[in-house]
């Protein structure tokens, strides 16, 4: 009994004494009521998303399915369709779920890799400088000089990527942003003196690399991650909706506004619901960016 | 100064070559190339087809093709059969005896990119520099109304938004900055196209103006209602990322021991917010200039092809679709000329107007 209290008290002490910049930085974002109102909104959408089987199975309506007895054009509140069917009698809310999949699933996993290989060769070109670093720089530059979505379009029209190579087609253009930020904080972290004493008792170059600098810069990063995954929703939602992105019948927010335009003055409602729901998850994910930032900021007070 | 930009010059020379070489990687991996569409023209016969397709010189390497395209082949000749008489890296001034008579065979007439010589549009068949040329007014006209738009709203927004910070203007239009940067430009173009265009009829739906024989548009005074709806569009995102840049920078300025001094010395709030704050604040603005030049022509490829403006980015668009590669890549060196101008740009004018900052 008295062990047990004297377990609890210590274990009050050690969560107490363990408060590290992330902890502190998680606290300030839960206070934070703006980002975590958008955590949940997003939170919201992507479950629904990932939901979109179980919803539309429970609904009784099919994303895809389209027959010749179905009603067009239907509009908002119609009976088992809520949102009412598009121009081939599809329901218009089982689309929006399934087209959510693949819009976030875009967005994520392009800001991801963008991620995991801006802080890769970050570190790399930083750490280690000379020749390595002035080519990835060249290149960097370079891809820095074309205006994006100029590239972007000449490369998708070329070679009209499915979803997949959409992803890879968007990293390469978003991995350099990373790249520059982590090499100038490598930069920086490579002078300091615990980096000089690890490389002094012998730790070999990975170890440095993975031990010392990569825990540094990740906070760095992971701020921006939010962030970027917004921008890379609104670069896919600006190809779809040249017709450049993921081909239909796979929707995705894009190109169902892209589609929409068609019959802007039969059904204007599918103009609204695929542009609104663009705008709120990236109006969320800058808010928790935001928010990130400002949490993780070292120099805040609690 | 001198010094500084001819540095800066020089420094984007590899950046140039980058370009070319990147976008000519990008020709030449594309599927659907000139053979291509030669092989589904019914009526061409086999040999014909391969001739064309040597005197087109697609047999040959990639390096000498990138080098042709580059700096033209007029005054010298490559190996165009891949019999490999000329193909060696170090053979390529040698004037190309192919056939062996003695005389070298008259050069071509591609001048290179370098001079300025694209090729020739597939789809318009006029050379590439000429397309571009006709379509660069109206990319101006909309992408200058929009940065001047955008400017002369987001910078003195940004101002009122640091002088009453925290209270409700501040609020509003920090939320609003947030809310326009997170919009889709082309869904706000449709938006706005479908209220003022379709539903009351006040502005026109597209065009940059009526549409008449000669394919000319009046003087821009006469026509300005066009240009309504696109600029709104356009400038949206623009004021956002202006407002809030000049919020935080002017921000920093007020905190500064003079802004004290100046209100110390009883100047009214206006003359210090507006004279001394404002034109400090405005300093780190010039070095947005060069980024944002990517975002005009992202801007431009999306709205010019909602409200069917004939410009530069919808040219890009109709081109990539219908793969137009001259161009293609002719938009691609241009827009990335205009990005590295852009950058060259912001970089001399942050140097010349702020006397703090000295070179070398």
């Amino acid at each position: 009994m008295q062990a047990d209290k004297l377990k609890l008290k210590l274990d009050a002490e050690a969560t107490l004494r363990s408060r590290s910049l992330s902890d502190l930085a998680l606290a300030r974002l839960w206070r934070d009521r703006l980002s975590t109102v958008s955590i949940a909104v997003l939170l919201f959408l992507t479950l629904a998303s990932i939901g979109a089987p179980l919803i539309t199975g429970v609904l009784g309506v099919d994303p895809n399915t389209t027959d010749a007895s179905r009603s067009k054009y239907l509009p908002l509140f119609s009976e088992g369709h809520p949102l009412g069917t598009d121009n081939l009698g599809r329901d218009h809310l089982a689309r929006l779920l399934y087209a959510g999949q693949v819009s976030l699933f875009i967005g994520f996993m392009s800001a991801v890799l963008a991620l995991v290989i801006g802080v890769t060769l970050g570190i790399i070109t930083g750490y280690f400088g000379g020749f390595i670093d002035d080519f990835v720089n060249w290149i960097i530059t370079t891809l820095n000089a074309i205006p994006g979505l100029v590239l972007l379009i000449v490369i998708t029209a070329v070679f009209r990527p499915d979803a997949n190579s959409l992803i890879l087609v968007i990293v390469f253009l978003t991995w350099p942003a990373t790249t520059r930020l982590v090499r100038g904080e490598t930069l920086a972290i490579r002078a300091r003196e615990y980096i000089v004493s690890a490389k002094a008792v012998g730790a070999s170059d990975f170890r440095v690399m993975r031990a010392h600098i990569l825990p540094n810069v990740f906070s760095l990063t992971i701020v921006t991650l939010a962030r970027n995954i917004g921008i890379v929703m609104l670069i896919e939602a600006s190809l779809s909706f040249l017709g450049l992105g993921v081909q239909p019948p796979t929707a995705t927010w894009g190109n169902m506004l892209s589609k929409s335009r068609e019959f802007i003055t039969k059904a204007p409602h599918l103009m609204v619901f695929p542009g609104m729901l663009i705008a709120v998850v990236v109006l969320c994910l800058y808010i928790i960016g935001d928010g990130l930032r400002d949490a993780f900021d070292p120099t805040a007070q609690d | 100064m001198i010094k500084y930009i001819i540095r800066r010059l020089i420094q984007s020379i590899p950046t140039f070559f980058g370009i070319t070489l990147l976008s000519y990687l990008l020709l030449w991996l594309a599927p659907g190339s000139v053979v291509e569409r030669l092989y589904l023209a019914p009526d061409i016969k086999a040999e014909t087809r391969e001739r064309l397709a040597a005197q087109l010189g697609i047999n040959d390497p990639f390096h000498i093709q990138y080098l042709r395209w580059l700096v033209g082949d007029d005054w010298l000749r490559w190996d165009s059969d891949g019999d490999g008489v000329a193909d060696g890296a170090f053979e390529l001034l040698t004037p190309l005896d192919e056939d062996g008579d003695g005389k070298p065979e008259p050069p071509g007439d591609n001048y290179g990119i370098l001079r300025g010589d694209f090729g020739r549009s597939f789809v318009k068949k006029q050379p590439v520099l000429d397309v571009l040329l006709a379509n660069l007014p109206a990319t101006l006209e909309l992408g200058i109304a929009a940065l001047v738009t955008s400017l002369v709203i987001g910078i003195p927004v940004g101002v009122m938004s640091a002088v009453t910070r925290g209270r409700l203007f501040d609020n509003v239009s920090r939320v609003m900055a947030v809310i326009f940067d997170a919009i889709p430009n082309f869904w706000l173009c449709y938006i706005l196209i479908f209220i003022f265009g379709v539903a009351l009829k006040i502005v026109p739906i597209g065009g940059r103006c009526v549409p008449n024989l000669y394919g000319v548009c009046p003087p821009l005074f006469e026509r300005l209602i066009y240009l309504l709806v696109p600029t709104i569009a356009f400038a949206a995102g623009f004021v956002a990322l202006f407002s809030r840049y000049v919020r935080t920078s002017t921000l920093e300025v007020l905190s500064q021991d003079y802004i004290r001094t100046a209100r110390a010395k009883g100047l009214a709030p206006q003359v210090v917010n507006f004279r001394h704050a404002m034109r400090n604040a405005m300093i780190p603005v010039a070095t947005l200039l060069g980024p944002i030049i990517t975002n005009v022509w992202a801007g431009a490829i999306v709205i010019e092809t909602v409200v069917a403006w004939p410009g530069l980015g919808r040219i890009a668009f109709t081109s990539a679709i219908q793969q137009d590669y001259p161009v293609v890549m002719g938009i691609v060196i241009f827009a990335s000329l205009g990005t590295i101008l852009g950058f060259l740009l912001s970089d001399i004018l942050y140097v010349l107007i702020d006397p703090r900052i000295r070179i070398d």
